[in-house]
């Protein structure tokens, strides 16, 4: 425990002003250049925060104070810890009624951690280790993609992962979602797959929530109660919403889904930091590595699927035919509340939807074959759910990480020929 | 056909064409299979029984034709998994597949096979859980860490499908148990293994079995799934046999220049003091001479002590070892004036001398085990180390031995430590405990997301496999970044061809290259036969006489006798075979005086073209040298630990196309980017 410079002195304890904490915060004048001795690792610093008689909940909106330009804190919603330079100045810091103080404890991983982590810590290194391990990720939808991506998370070793579904769980997820067990049938999503995501990592903080979907608003998002959001089962235009709400809170934003045999996913990290190593191979000697640092902008989820192409424009034609059949199927969605079985009626429906999406782009209706939206029918496949989500969990955390340079911004798995495809779709905001 | 649905059903024409054409295998059964004649009966009495019942039937019998009822799937009206036709799925509920390793593609691999619908799963896996597999095998829970990985696996998968059959063997795939009838008893076998011996193995045990084989590996981002069937693709072996990195002995006994010299002379030394004895005298790294003047022309004279008893007598007691090894064995190096004309020569150190206690590195580290140790301190965990595996050695029974682990303590710190006082004796940099462990356990990097892509993928070309679809089974990459095309997950655009000279599925004859007046029988056995050329049990004969018998005993007169003695001609024929591989080989000989560089043989199909390549992949791996204890004492066991080997880094310089085998082996070597489809675009950005 060290004990800060100038601290101020202790507030008398009022039960009435106990919840919104941040203010007795925000009032307190710390001088970050002064006060705060540079602990740890020069380039990041890590303290637990924490009044003593704190709930949780009230535990995470202070958890991250950025101790930047000026002296006094921002407020919570222009907290802001997405670039690398910023990130290296947050701090955790513990905060008791009686007294301010900061003590190191997360600056190193636990003889524990290390020995769990060893072989990731081979592959990204101890300092992307630490970042993870100070993130926290919103997980929304419990479906096959949803479980894949919360047990890569968690076993990754994550700060926390919160699990928010208002749906029940059915018995057509035993096809992908393995976080349910068969007795949990019929229970929120959410919650049923809380207890097995535990056990997978008993570091990871795991909760769940049953927030309903559709009133998902700008608060849930602002208070600072997360770092990345990934999204599933949701339709396009509260995708679109959704998208807007975490650019605003300053979150990382993913959406994926997979239908059948097909998946895809979407990333929007605004603007984005990140180191990379770079090879050089001189003609003579040993090949060098150095890091350098990287800025990726984002276009928004909006400007993507609402992308409008060229006749005959090159990015059309090279363009993953899986687009378009993800427009269909989120325009089937949008109608029908649900996605495509194998019924007739649907099939009906799938192919009026494609003929015309592709008549709208002038494309021709062969690009997407009747073939590939027999493979987009039914229940998610268990091992197409452990391709998408397995590439979408890589790049959360190469975003809560800052190392390497990320999938900018779509990734669809095409059933046909196996093939994985990064593509770049939308425009830059100006 | 594949979507068994209504509208599909409505055209009756097309469904009867493609039911006649369709061939089941009622493995369940096990009897017969559905080919068109049984077809044409059921249809003839089906539509006949059902015409009498109503003349508006067609989709009754389409309906019957496709999946009788005995075979059809409970599946759920809500939402089944149709994206997979109902012949597919009802092919992969009767279906029978072997899991070769429980590791961090297997426990994906089971999930998803299991969540699939298969039903009918044998897992096999010989390793138990430890700590470091928790990040990504995700079957495994700290509560199970020491327990076998086959059986936890098992366990874990039952709570994602009751129903399904898992049959877990906590076991070897090497041994003679799962012999060629074991292999053929399935529709598809699934590599989730670690090592190149056992992958060559199930190679083999495929091929003869005739059974697909699908193959995987993953190394940190990267990984390949490879689909291996006879006539169609190539084998696992075709690009040769494999070499195992290996530093001529000289080089790790008396002339270190690189920390993995001393790292791998360090393992040495653990066998010697504890371990079980070397196969190979190039592994003894110290001996206890009557004389020390003995000069090196006296190789021959019999030890009269054995190293081990030497230090057992001497109660394993640190500074004397410390003094023998980096004092006394350093000075009788050094009395070898030649060597030193053009070396750096050593600085012997003695368990007294003054040690410079500032730590050799300020560097700030992340974790404790990436300091560097000064030299005081490695002393301290020299000493410390030998005191522990005393006392473990000594509640070993009678001719029991200690057994090397990178995840035991006191093995690992002797070896750390001492690899860095030795190399602080030669003036080479020392390295952290962290960096010695990744070199001395072979350990490669890995990730959950990498072995769930792979593992997905597996299963994918498993319903093809099933689905008789096997041409689009062409090898997946999973890329370290984006390619061309933003290709990622990348798909080989053909099937490469067979090497003609592939020494297991298409020649019949390779050569052998060595010194035969120096190699013996149970050199070519242990060596040649086992190490290279992946044999479980090898037979040898020469014209009719046996040289080499699997048979115990039967040839132990002939063991310690040469080549040459044994009346082995320069371009004489061997005649090897391996039972158990159901595979057999000429071996032509070739008498050679080879220099140390070249080891003490070489293999090849084709004297000219794999000998240079080989050396350039040598040349290539200069850059990697994690490689360094190929030679570990586990070799001949899959290392679970290390299930995840290595592909292609595409961002490197290629290669001959022979290294391509390389990609799976379990060192990350650079390797020729391969063709994929997304290569012959144009980028336009
Ligand atoms: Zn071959």
């Amino acid at each position: 425990m060290r004990p800060l410079a100038a601290l101020p002195p202790p507030k008398p304890k009022d039960p009435r002003e106990a919840s919104p904490l941040p203010h007795s915060l925000s009032s307190i004048q710390v001088d970050e250049r002064v006060s705060l001795p540079r602990l740890g690792p020069p380039d990041t610093c890590l303290f637990t925060l924490g009044i003593t008689d704190l709930t949780t909940s009230d535990f995470f909106k202070i958890s991250r104070l950025q101790l930047d330009d000026d002296s006094t804190y921002p407020s919570r919603t222009e907290y802001n810890c997405t670039e690398l330079d910023h990130l290296q100045k947050v701090y955790y810091v513990e905060v008791t009624s009686s007294s301010f103080k900061m003590v190191e404890t997360s600056a190193q991983l636990t003889a524990d951690e290390e020995k769990l982590y060893d072989r990731q810590i081979r592959l990204w290194g101890i300092e992307s280790q630490k970042r993870l391990r100070s993130a926290r990720l919103l997980l929304i939808g419990l479906g096959g993609l949803g479980a894949e991506v919360t047990k890569n998370i968690v076993l990754s070793g994550i700060k926390s992962v919160t699990l928010l579904d208002d749906k029940l769980s059915t018995k057509d997820l035993a096809f992908s979602q393995f976080l349910i067990p068969p007795e949990k049938i019929g229970e929120n999503r959410a919650e049923a797959s809380v207890e097995r995501a535990q056990n997978l990592n008993p570091h990871v903080e795991v909760t769940s929530e049953t927030f309903p979907l559709a009133d998902l608003n700008q608060e849930y998002f602002s208070n600072s109660r997360w770092d990345v959001v990934v999204a599933t089962g949701l339709d396009q235009d509260q995708l679109e919403r959704l998208d807007g709400f975490c650019r605003k809170g300053g979150l990382k934003f993913f959406a994926g889904e997979v239908f059948g045999m097909f998946g895809y996913f979407f990333s929007d990290l605004n603007t984005h930091s990140f180191t990379k190593t770079v090879k050089t191979i001189p003609k003579k000697g040993v090949v060098k590595e150095e890091s350098v640092k990287e800025t990726s902008k984002f276009p928004t989820f909006s400007s993507a699927i609402n992308q409008v192409f060229e006749k005959n424009s090159s990015q059309l034609r090279l363009l993953d035919p899986s687009y378009f059949v993800i427009k269909i199927l989120l325009k089937f969605r949008a109608e029908k509340k649900r996605n495509p079985t194998d019924s007739d009626e649907d099939w009906d429906q799938l192919i009026l939807l494609r003929d015309q999406e592709l008549d709208k782009h002038h494309h021709p209706r062969e690009k997407v074959p009747d073939e590939f939206l027999q493979a987009v029918v039914g229940a998610e496949v268990g091992p197409v759910c452990a391709i998408v989500g397995a590439v979408l969990s890589q790049e959360v955390i190469k975003a809560v990480s800052h190392k390497d340079e990320p999938h900018n911004n779509m990734f669809f798995f095409n059933p046909l020929n196996n093939k994985g495809t990064v593509q770049k779709l939308g425009k830059l905001e100006s | 056909m594949m979507r068994a649905n209504d509208r599909l059903c409505n055209n009756k024409k097309l469904h009867l064409y493609v039911t006649m054409k369709q061939t089941v295998e009622f493995t369940a059964c096990g009897f017969f299979k559905l080919g068109y004649p049984l077809v044409t009966s059921i249809i003839a009495a089906a539509t006949t029984y059902l015409r009498l019942l109503d003349a508006n039937t067609c989709f009754y019998i389409a309906k019957l034709t496709v999946t009788p009822s005995f075979l059809r799937t409970n599946s759920h009206r809500i939402m089944a998994l149709t994206s997979i036709s109902e012949d597919l799925r009802s092919k992969v509920k009767s279906s029978k597949i072997l899991v070769v390793g429980a590791g961090g593609i297997g426990c994906e691999l089971l999930k998803n096979l299991v969540l699939t619908g298969f039903e009918d799963i044998e897992v096999l896996d010989l390793d138990t859980i430890d700590v470091s597999n928790l990040n990504r095998q995700f079957l495994f829970q700290r509560k199970h860490v020491g327990r076998p990985k086959a059986e936890v696996a098992k366990e874990s998968c039952l709570k994602f499908n009751p129903k399904a059959k898992i049959t877990a063997h906590c076991a070897n795939v090497m041994s003679k148990e799962y012999n060629m009838s074991y292999f053929e008893q399935f529709n598809v076998v699934l590599n989730a293994l670690d090592n190149r011996v056992a992958r060559a193995h199930v190679n083999r045990m495929c091929l003869s079995a005739n059974v697909p084989l699908i193959e995987s590996g993953t190394s940190g981002y990267a990984g390949q799934v490879e689909l291996i069937y006879k006539g169609l693709t190539p084998c696992y072996e075709c690009v040769g046999p494999q070499e195992q990195k290996t530093y001529p002995a000289c080089t790790i006994r008396t002339t270190p220049t690189e920390h993995i010299h001393c790292t791998i002379w360090a393992k040495y030394l653990f066998n010697q003091l504890f371990g079980e004895n070397p196969d190979n005298s190039d592994e003894e790294v110290f001996d206890v001479r009557a004389d020390a003047k003995n000069e090196a022309g006296d190789k021959e004279q019999p030890k009269k002590t054995s190293p081990r008893e030497w230090a057992q007598q001497t109660g394993y007691e640190a500074e004397l070892l410390f003094n023998k090894l980096f004092n006394d064995d350093i000075l009788y190096n050094l009395s070898m004036s030649d060597l030193w004309k053009k070396r750096k020569p050593p600085v012997p150190l003695l368990w007294n001398n003054n040690f410079d206690d500032s730590p050799s590195s300020d560097s700030p580290v992340g974790m404790n085990d990436q300091k560097v140790w000064t030299i005081a301190e490695c002393k301290q965990q020299f000493a410390d180390a030998l005191k522990a595996l005393k006392e473990a050695s000594l509640e070993l029974g009678e001719g029991e031995s200690l057994v090397w682990d990178k995840d035991d303590e006191p093995a690992m710190n002797l070896v750390a430590a001492a690899a860095n006082i030795r190399a602080h004796v030669y003036g080479i940099p020392m390295k952290s405990k962290f960096d010695i462990k990744a070199m001395a356990g072979n350990i490669i990097p890995a990730i959950a997301t990498s072995n769930a892509v792979v593992a997905g993928m597996i299963v994918l070309f498993a319903l093809k496999v099933l689905d008789s679809k096997m041409e689009e089974c062409k090898t997946v990459y999973l890329r370290n970044s984006v390619g061309f095309r933003g290709a990622f997950i990348a798909p080989e655009k053909h099937f490469p061809t067979r090497n003609p000279k592939c020494f297991v599925c298409s020649s019949q004859q390779i050569s052998l290259v060595t010194d035969m007046k120096k190699l013996t029988l149970k050199d070519l056995e242990k060596l040649v036969l086992k190490g290279q050329l992946s044999m479980i049990e090898p037979e040898v004969m020469m014209d009719e006489k046996v040289l080499i018998s699997s048979e115990e005993g039967e040839t132990d007169h002939l063991a310690n006798k040469t080549l040459s003695e044994v009346g082995v001609l320069s371009g004489g024929q061997l005649k090897v075979e391996d039972f158990v591989q159901n595979y057999e080989i000429k071996m032509i000989v070739v008498d050679k005086q080879l220099n140390e560089d070249e080891g003490r043989f070489f293999i090849t199909g084709d004297l000219d073209t794999m000998k240079s390549s080989t050396k350039e992949i040598e040349a290539e791996k200069s850059t990697s040298e994690t490689n360094g204890a190929a030679s570990a004492p586990s070799t001949s066991q899959p290392e679970s630990d290390e299930d995840d080997v290595v592909m292609c880094t595409e961002d490197e310089p290629s290669t001959s196309g022979l290294s391509k085998r390389k990609s799976f082996e379990e060192n990350p070597i650079p390797v020729k980017k391969r063709r994929t489809e997304a290569e012959d675009c144009v980028i336009i950005n």
